[in-house]
């Protein structure tokens, strides 16, 4: 029975339809004939391929070893697989694997050529990432059951051990013992049903420390679909994780300083909108810290009370728009619903010249408010009190100098019959009458102003050296019962912006202290002077003293110091002076360089009383 | 006898009206604005009766009291009742004060002292 496809013309059709390239090369190196499939792999037409010897199309590095592949060729060995490079006709070259023989009758060679370009392509490709791999990574092989087959240098570099000492080694041989048993388990299970498996492995090294690694182990399949290899990629990690280890130490000292210290961190990304707290903020607002939890900005500015929400959201809004810093004393009111003063401040952090974030602190100052307040208010009291105790010691002086004045007039009115008929007398005693009755209002009216109660915070202008004369009125009783004469060298009407009730208690304080300061000395005098110097007015007492010592002048305005013994109250401590002083901007310090002891205050000068006339 | 009455106050004033009122041709007043002047002419010639304002330049009534003769019957002039008062006065009178009480005290004095025959001043 004839073979139906075994016709000559077959053959013909083989020559054809051929994807690889086949063809006939004679004696005089020029092909004699070529198959389709070499135009198209090519781009030569026919004509090109025919009339050129087949030599030129070759690369020229590939030419030498081309031609003596053909001189062997022809000599008759048979020779395997050739590969050289053909020009195509766009001037690339492909990769072509040969295979041909020679037929002795006419010398012709018949080749078979096929076109690897595509694949030699994949190989190079293939090569040259596994380069990369045995430089860059940690590279081993181990077959099927975990016996290291290979390693790369940096195997060897990272664990200690040389080649020598791996190869054909467990792959246990690195185990650092501190994954549970599960761990591996679970590993080789993925791998060994063909999937790949990737995560982080703590390996211990030949002298005993460990390191850490991130690891890719890939299953390599046979051509049976079995599993043959399995390729193990690792990148050290070990400077990643000690940066980790510090980076949490760092943060736990940063919380542990601030809830010492009771100040929280926080800092907002303006893009997003994400607050990133620190424990202590958290504390702060009453909310637990939870991990990886991000409040948004409403949920934090929610945190305020009604009067503080649009002061913060101002405050917010400025150093978003314009790097403007903040800080501020506001009431919050936590997730609880408690309210507490707290200080936050904020500030714009920059980024290429953009404002990127914002951050800051937030410190829980409730209890230092609280005190705060209670501090003024116990302030006030003192003040109210020392004022009541200075009337006290007041109002003996006080009661002389209004009950002499009424037995002048009494006695007069009294003696009136007697000298009814004497008209000058008359004249005289009606004088009289007058002054005392003068006499009496000053004191009342002087009474009447110290009495009156301390505003808080309600400073008017006064003028100083008034202030000055009432103080003196008030004070004269002591003076004159201590025979000590106290005069006043004015150089100034200017104004100062003040308390008033307070500030005649300070001048009252001093002359008191003064005067009970000389009873003792043989010289009694107190002086008091007013003038100004630049923008400040200075008002100075000073007495007959020698001098007050260096030692005690600098606990001199400290609460509870006292050279008196407890009975001679002065009802106002120099520290309560002070503090009033202090609150009206002005300085009182002992004059340095006096012979005579000196108390000096200093008043911000507000501005000088324009004379009239 | 005219009987001798010291009158010591630092208002100057008060010491005129009390002596323009109470000199007489029974009463010798003698008036003072200094405590220790007082005390000198005190100690010189001692007065029948002594009266004294506590609040005086330089010391108090009390300290004057002490300074002077025991046996003077000594008052007290005050403007304030409340005053600490060291020195047992036989009187203590509130300022201001009626010169009728002034009157009363000066007249049981004279009533209670016998005249004096001859003998020259104390």
């Amino acid at each position: 029975m004839q073979n139906k496809f075994a016709k000559f013309d077959d053959f013909e059709i083989f020559f054809n339809m051929s994807q690889d390239m086949l063809c006939i090369a004679g004696t005089d190196d020029f092909f004699k004939k070529v198959n389709p499939a070499f135009r198209r792999t090519l781009g030569h037409s026919d004509e090109e391929l025919l009339t050129k010897p087949f030599i030129e199309f070759v690369h020229p590095d590939d030419t030498l070893a081309t031609l003596d592949k053909i001189k062997e060729l022809r000599s008759g060995s048979l020779t395997g697989y050739f590969e050289n490079r053909y020009r195509h006709k766009n001037g690339s070259y492909r990769i072509f694997s040969w295979s041909a023989s020679l037929d002795r009758e006419s010398g012709g060679l018949y080749c078979v050529a096929r076109d690897l370009t595509a694949i030699r392509h994949t190989e190079s490709q293939l090569h040259q990432i596994n380069k990369a791999l045995h430089n860059e990574a940690i590279v081993a092989v181990t077959d099927s059951a975990g016996t290291i087959t290979e390693v790369n240098e940096k195997f060897c570099q990272i664990s200690g051990y040389s080649e020598a000492e791996l190869i054909g080694q467990n792959h246990r041989i690195i185990n650092s013992g501190v994954h549970p048993k599960h761990f591996f388990q679970q590993m080789w299970k993925t791998i060994s049903a063909g999937k790949s498996w990737s995560g982080m492995i703590e390996n211990r090294c030949k002298d005993g420390t460990h390191y850490f690694v991130y690891t890719i182990i890939t299953p390599i399949f046979d051509a049976q679909g079995k599993i043959s290899n399995y390729f193990w990629i690792r990148f050290d990690t070990t400077k990643h994780i000690e940066l980790k280890s510090i980076f949490k130490k760092h943060l736990a000292i940063l919380n542990e300083m601030g809830s010492i210290a009771k100040v929280g961190g926080w800092e907002l990304d303006i893009k997003t909108g994400n607050l990133t707290w620190t424990d202590e903020t958290f504390r702060i607002f009453e909310l637990e810290p939870k991990l990886g939890y991000s409040p948004i900005l409403p949920e934090g500015l929610e945190l305020y009370t009604e009067q503080s929400k649009p002061i913060i959201e101002k405050a917010i809004n400025r150093a978003i728009e314009f790097g403007e810093s903040y800080s501020l004393e506001l009431q919050a009111k936590t997730a609880k619903g408690n309210v507490l003063w707290v200080y936050t401040n904020g500030k714009a952090n920059y980024i290429d010249g953009k404002i990127i974030t914002l951050s800051g602190t937030i410190q829980d100052i409730d209890l230092r408010k609280i005190n705060e307040q209670k501090y003024e208010l116990e302030r006030m009291k003192s003040i109210q009190n020392a004022k009541l105790a200075s009337l006290g010691e007041l109002s003996a002086g006080i009661a002389h100098e209004i009950n002499n004045p009424l037995s002048i007039i009494s006695g007069i009115a009294q003696s009136f019959p007697k000298f009814l008929s004497n008209p000058e007398k008359l004249n005289a005693y009606a004088g009289e009458i007058e002054k005392s009755c003068d006499r009496i209002s000053r004191i009342v009216s002087s009474l009447k102003k110290f009495s009156r109660s301390s505003d808080e915070n309600n400073k008017t202008l006064h003028c100083l050296r008034d202030i000055a004369h009432e103080a003196i009125i008030l004070t004269e009783a002591k003076s004159k019962r201590h025979a000590t004469a106290v005069s006043f060298a004015c150089r100034s009407d200017a104004l100062i912006m003040c308390d008033v009730g307070e500030i005649e208690q300070v001048i009252i304080n001093l002359i008191n202290n003064a005067i009970d300061a000389v009873c003792e000395l043989p010289e009694k005098w107190v002086e008091l002077i007013l003038f100004e110097q630049g923008n400040h007015l200075v008002f100075k007492v000073r007495d007959s003293g020698p001098g007050i010592s260096p030692d005690i002048q600098d606990q001199l305005f400290d609460p509870f110091f006292t050279t008196k013994n407890a009975e001679k109250g002065t009802g106002l401590g120099l520290s309560i002076t002070k503090g009033i002083l202090d609150e009206h901007k002005a300085t009182i310090s002992i004059e340095q360089g006096e012979s005579n002891t000196c108390f000096m205050i200093e008043f911000e000068k507000y501005r000088t009383e324009k004379n009239e006339n | 006898m005219k009987i001798s009455v010291y009158y010591l106050d630092d208002e100057e004033k008060i010491c005129e009206i009390f002596a323009e009122f109470f000199n007489s041709e029974r009463v010798q007043v003698s008036t003072f604005i200094d405590a220790n002047e007082a005390i000198e002419a005190s100690n010189k010639n001692a007065p029948d009766l002594f009266f004294i304002d506590y609040q005086l330049s330089g010391m108090t009534g009390d300290e004057v009291a002490f300074a002077v003769e025991p046996s003077i019957p000594k008052m007290l002039v005050t403007g304030d009742l409340t005053s600490q008062c060291k020195y047992n006065f036989e009187k203590v009178i509130a300022k201001p004060y009626k010169f009728s009480e002034i009157q009363k005290i000066i007249d049981s004095y004279c009533t209670s002292k016998p005249s004096l025959a001859g003998g020259g001043f104390r």
